[in-house]
């Protein structure tokens, strides 16, 4: 028989060279995380203020500047500068109407034409919807597919006027409706980031993100009601050990006490 | 592409190629990732945690390294630091998810009939027994082990990672090794 160590080596040389994650885990696994960084705010600062000492003076030729720069893009805070060099991610713009539904663009536009894009949204009718709709159904008063998403986005032939376009993954499509939805939340429109999450599950109903989808719909319904007992309940039954869960309660918790004695969990259970 | 390409150790091919749409890390954690996501996301597969829950777990090492990043102070690298964190969330995944089936898996694995001659031994195979075999070993020899034979980490590395003193390292190693030699040749016996 052979050595047996030397059958050991020879296992272990194998199974050193195995065990590498794909690029699609690795792409996957990224968009999980930039879903999670944008819905808890503490991991932007975070990363502001620390990572770049984590990862060394080595990275500092790759330019801190640069890294900063997409940084506040992905976080949609970047301001003046920020939009200077922000994409498509940054469609929802301070020029954007009012009550403009924004679309969730291209990721292939977000991502390869670096240069400011304008943005994508249309005006669509005030988004009237009553609190039933926003709580449990979708809302109806939205752009369609057709008219918020370049024909390849969509799985539709392109025409033959339109330039070639790679159509960007369901992954890119939902990480830009996120970023969308998140950033109409943070400037208190509540109403048209759950037409934007609406308009992304009509186009991407079984996605990677369904958690973090789940989160932010909760999230922008309490914001639009001021309370959304169903939405909490519903995403704690489907996630209950999601790590939003706490999120979710604390943003609509405290406004259903106010309006509502019977609801809920006692204020010291929440960390 | 505007992204580099990762090349953590001198001589090995990079690992990845920048994607063509590569979503946004904030600042630093993106370079943190794009280097180490290979390493963490093998680290914890070997610490046992299953393919199921892996995405879930890489994602917890990295926002751990983000929201712990004052504790990185330099004096180890950031793969060992990195490993450290891992271990512990490698350590609540399985506590949160072992399954008996995997020991039924395990014990037949171990124990299977007819191995193929060295020559012929393929990767999977090796990986096969090798992590059946690490599915033996308690935590904290397995993380010594994945360390020491798998990711080739020098000792007084792996005590820095784990906290623990080096010579707790050279004696987990041991008992780790043998155990794998023992398990090898019981594997291999009838197959002269």
């Amino acid at each position: 028989m052979t050595d047996p160590s030397g059958w050991a080596e020879r296992m272990l040389e194998l199974a050193r060279d195995a065990d590498e994650p794909s690029r699609a885990d690795r792409t996957r696994v990224r968009a999980l995380l930039v879903a999670r960084c944008l819905l808890e705010p503490s991991l932007a600062a975070a990363a502001h203020t620390g990572v770049s000492g984590v990862v060394g003076s080595s990275k500092a030729a790759l330019g801190s500047k640069a890294l900063l720069s997409k940084a506040l893009v992905a976080f949609g805070i970047g301001g003046a500068a920020g939009a200077a060099t922000s994409v498509a991610v940054l469609a929802v713009t301070p020029e954007s109407p009012p009550r403009a539904v924004p679309a969730i663009s291209s990721a292939a536009q977000s991502n390869h034409a670096k240069a400011p894009t304008a943005p994508v949204s249309r005006a669509t009718p005030a988004l009237s919807m009553p609190a039933a709709l926003l709580e449990g159904e979708e809302p109806k008063a939205l752009p369609t597919a057709r008219n918020v998403f370049p024909p390849a986005a969509v799985g539709a032939a392109p025409s033959a006027h339109s330039a070639p376009m790679p159509a960007p993954s369901n992954l890119s499509i939902e990480l830009d409706a996120l970023r969308r939805a998140q950033q109409l939340l943070h400037r208190g429109d509540a109403r048209s980031a759950l037409a934007v999450l609406g308009e992304l599950e009509r186009l991407v109903p079984a996605g990677v993100l369904g958690e973090e989808r789940a989160a932010t719909r909760a999230l922008a319904a309490c914001a639009a009601l001021g309370r959304a007992p169903a939405r909490i309940a519903e995403f704690v039954a489907r996630y209950p050990s999601s790590v939003h869960v706490e999120r979710v309660r604390a943003a609509c918790e405290p406004a259903a006490q106010g309006l509502e004695n019977s609801h809920t969990d006692p204020p010291a259970s929440r960390h | 592409m505007d992204e580099p390409t990762v090349n953590e150790e001198p001589g090995k091919q990079p690992r990845f190629d920048a994607e063509p749409d590569e979503a946004e890390l904030p600042a630093g954690f993106d370079v943190l990732y794009d280097e180490h996501f290979a390493f963490v996301w093998r680290s914890l597969k070997r610490l046992g945690v299953p393919v199921e829950a892996l995405d879930d777990a890489v994602q917890d090492v990295f926002i751990v390294a983000l929201r712990r990043r004052s504790d990185f102070r330099g004096q180890s690298s950031e793969r060992t630091w990195l490993f450290g964190i891992a271990h512990n969330v490698a350590h609540e995944q399985r506590r949160k998810l072992r399954r008996a089936a995997e020991h039924e898996a395990l014990d037949e694995a171990l124990s299977a009939p007819n191995p193929s001659p060295l020559e012929a031994l393929t990767t999977a195979e090796a990986l096969r027994f090798v992590r059946s075999f690490l599915e033996t070993l308690d935590p904290d020899r397995r993380a010594v082990f994945v360390m020491t034979e798998l990711e080739q980490m020098p000792a007084p590395e792996v005590a820095r990672a784990l906290g623990v003193n080096l010579n707790t390292v050279y004696s987990r190693h041991r008992a780790a090794r043998l155990e794998f030699l023992r398990r090898v040749e019981r594997h291999f016996r009838r197959n002269p």
